[in-house]
């Protein structure tokens, strides 16, 4: 893949449209000549304004720097790397700096998605009274539909937004595989979510070449999570240089013997130098195959608003397409997870509450719902209902 | 730049402010010449079209309905002439110009195999994404803006294309 990149890449220069097209454009409009008109009209002027310019140019530069370093400097003194936000948002996606972190950060979101599937509706907390979307004559049964999408995703949603880091520490290996690795992945409520992947490292090769790095490893093992075991495999490519760096990376958990029906969480990492400033994109894409059709997509990315991080989930099914945005808070000091987005064609704002065994849906109407909440880092699975 | 920016710059270049071209133009040239080039194959008619493109949408911008998607407006139009371009051509050159136009040398100016060969294989969306991702130097998620699609499409239309791409080259090659 890299290989047809880089030589798109180097033909680049051989395709892209020339320069020149812009100018024949602007003068067939009469864009440039009347720039040129308007010069000579003044006279003079145009003689003038060719020494201005650099003059006009330097002082642009510099109210732009004045510019930059006033809006720029509060928000690097504010935030430092790894910590969380202003909200209590870590963005988690900047400590996926290698393949063991990729590796974890896989296992976890992965074992966080698989344990919320396999999670019962019938376990979900009865049913509030009424839970009705602004839409309120639409039926139950499609509101359920639209609750129990975004219910699957919260374990992750959680995990995501969760102040804590992925945390990790090797336990003994297992099931004849080498390594062995116990993996928490944070919650809002307190508790982390623990998965054990136990697995075989394949170093595929890599190599230095002047500037240029590529790392190739592999792995291959099984996932524990919840008491159950998932085949998963994995791959961890990558290549820097100089001006930037790319990579190849997927995690895959197989949940049925045939190997046809699994989720696979890909990155997507895009880092690039200009002008001696690195800018950088990332967002991890979870896919879930069923005898080998693809039957659901979710893109998760952060997406830095006003300062604040959101987490931003979009999520592909049946041709359809949600997307929700999520921010973490507290509210009379319950854990909460603001939401908006579209589900159903339709714009929603909701509050989830994060409860211990629940999840309290508020919509912004006043109705509710609970939904079940995988129990973390205990073992009480009562589904004792609470009243709301 | 967001989409909003591109919107007031339209606006203010539909008030009769020239300066307003050069960014309206940077920013949405690229889609706009992939989409012809896709059709036409080939690399001067396709900045010809592009030409025609821009002077057409600038003269009738009073059409262009404010907060529509400026870019795939002008990729509509861009669309538009290339397909008159091409059905031009055919009554030029009686023969297939659509799978082997360099061939019959009705194609002034090449484009690399590899650009030809996508353009065989991949559909209009995916050479679209392609190019803009891989060639124009946007970041996918300044591609879903354009297109107007979520970047989670275009992360996968992304990838699945250059595997296709990549098949197709490595199928050519044996």
């Amino acid at each position: 893949m890299k290989d047809i990149k880089k030589m798109l890449k180097e033909q680049a220069q051989n395709v892209l449209p020339d320069g020149r097209v812009k100018e024949d454009i602007k003068r067939e409009l009469g864009i440039a000549e009347e720039k040129r008109a308007l010069a000579l009209a003044h006279g003079g002027e145009k003689a003038a304004g060719g020494r201005r310019k650099p003059i006009v140019i330097l002082a642009a530069g510099l109210l732009a720097a004045v510019l930059l370093c006033a809006v720029l400097l509060p928000v690097f003194l504010r935030k430092k790397p790894s910590l969380p936000g202003p909200s209590g948002v870590g963005n988690l996606f900047a400590e996926i700096t290698d393949a063991d972190s990729f590796y974890a950060y896989g296992a976890a979101s992965v074992g966080a998605l698989l344990t919320s599937a396999a999670e019962p509706q019938a376990q979900a907390a009865p049913r509030a009274l009424s839970l009705s979307f602004p839409a309120a004559e639409t039926a139950s049964a499609a509101e359920d539909v639209r609750v129990g999408t975004v219910n699957r995703y919260m374990a992750l949603v959680e995990g995501l937004l969760s102040r804590d880091s992925i945390d990790t520490s090797a336990v003994a290996s297992e099931y004849g595989y080498e390594y062995g690795m116990r993996i928490g992945f944070g919650s809002l409520y307190g508790g982390d979510a623990l998965y054990t992947l136990y697995y075989d490292k394949i170093f595929r090769g890599g190599e230095t070449d002047g500037d240029e790095r590529e790392e190739n490893y592999a792995i291959a093992g099984l996932l524990v999570a919840d008491g159950v075991q998932y085949p998963v495999e994995g791959n961890y490519e990558t290549e820097s240089e100089r001006e930037g760096s790319e990579s190849e990376l997927y995690f895959k958990a197989y949940t049925d013997e045939a190997r046809t029906s699994y989720i696979e969480v890909e990155q997507e990492y895009e880092s690039e130098k200009e002008d001696g400033e690195t800018e950088t994109e990332q967002e991890y894409v979870y896919s879930v195959y069923e005898k080998g059709e693809l039957i659901e997509r979710t893109t998760a990315e952060y997406e830095a608003e006003e300062g604040e991080l959101e987490l931003v989930l979009t999520i592909e099914k049946d041709g359809v397409r949600e997307r929700l945005k999520f921010e973490s808070g507290t509210r009379n000091g319950e854990s909460i997870l603001l939401a908006s987005g579209t589900i159903g064609g339709e714009n929603i704002r909701f509050t989830v509450y994060i409860r211990e065994g629940t999840y309290h849906y508020v919509f912004e109407d006043g109705s509710y719902s609970d939904q079940g909440r995988h129990d973390r880092d205990d073992d009480d699975d009562d589904d004792d209902d609470d009243d709301d | 730049m967001k989409n909003e920016k591109l919107e007031r710059k339209v606006e203010a270049l539909r008030q009769g402010d020239g300066a307003a071209f050069d960014a309206v133009y940077e920013y949405t040239h690229r889609p706009a010449y992939f989409a012809a080039l896709y059709i036409v194959r080939d690399k001067m008619h396709a900045e010809d079209v592009l030409q025609e493109t821009y002077v057409k949408a600038m003269r009738s911008l009073s059409q262009y309905k404010a907060g529509t998607n400026f870019t795939a407006w002008i990729c509509s139009i861009a669309r538009s002439l290339a397909l008159n371009h091409l059905k031009k051509n055919r009554r030029e050159v009686p023969t297939d110009f659509d799978a082997d136009a360099y061939k019959f040398g009705t194609e002034e100016a090449h484009i690399p195999y590899l650009f030809d060969l996508a353009a065989r294989v991949l559909s209009e969306d995916e050479y679209e994404i392609v190019m803009l991702c891989q060639i124009s130097g946007y970041k996918r998620r300044e591609v879903a803006e354009l297109l107007g699609i979520p970047v989670g499409t275009v992360t996968w239309k992304n990838n699945e294309a250059l595997k296709k791409l990549k098949r197709a080259l490595e199928k050519e090659d044996a």
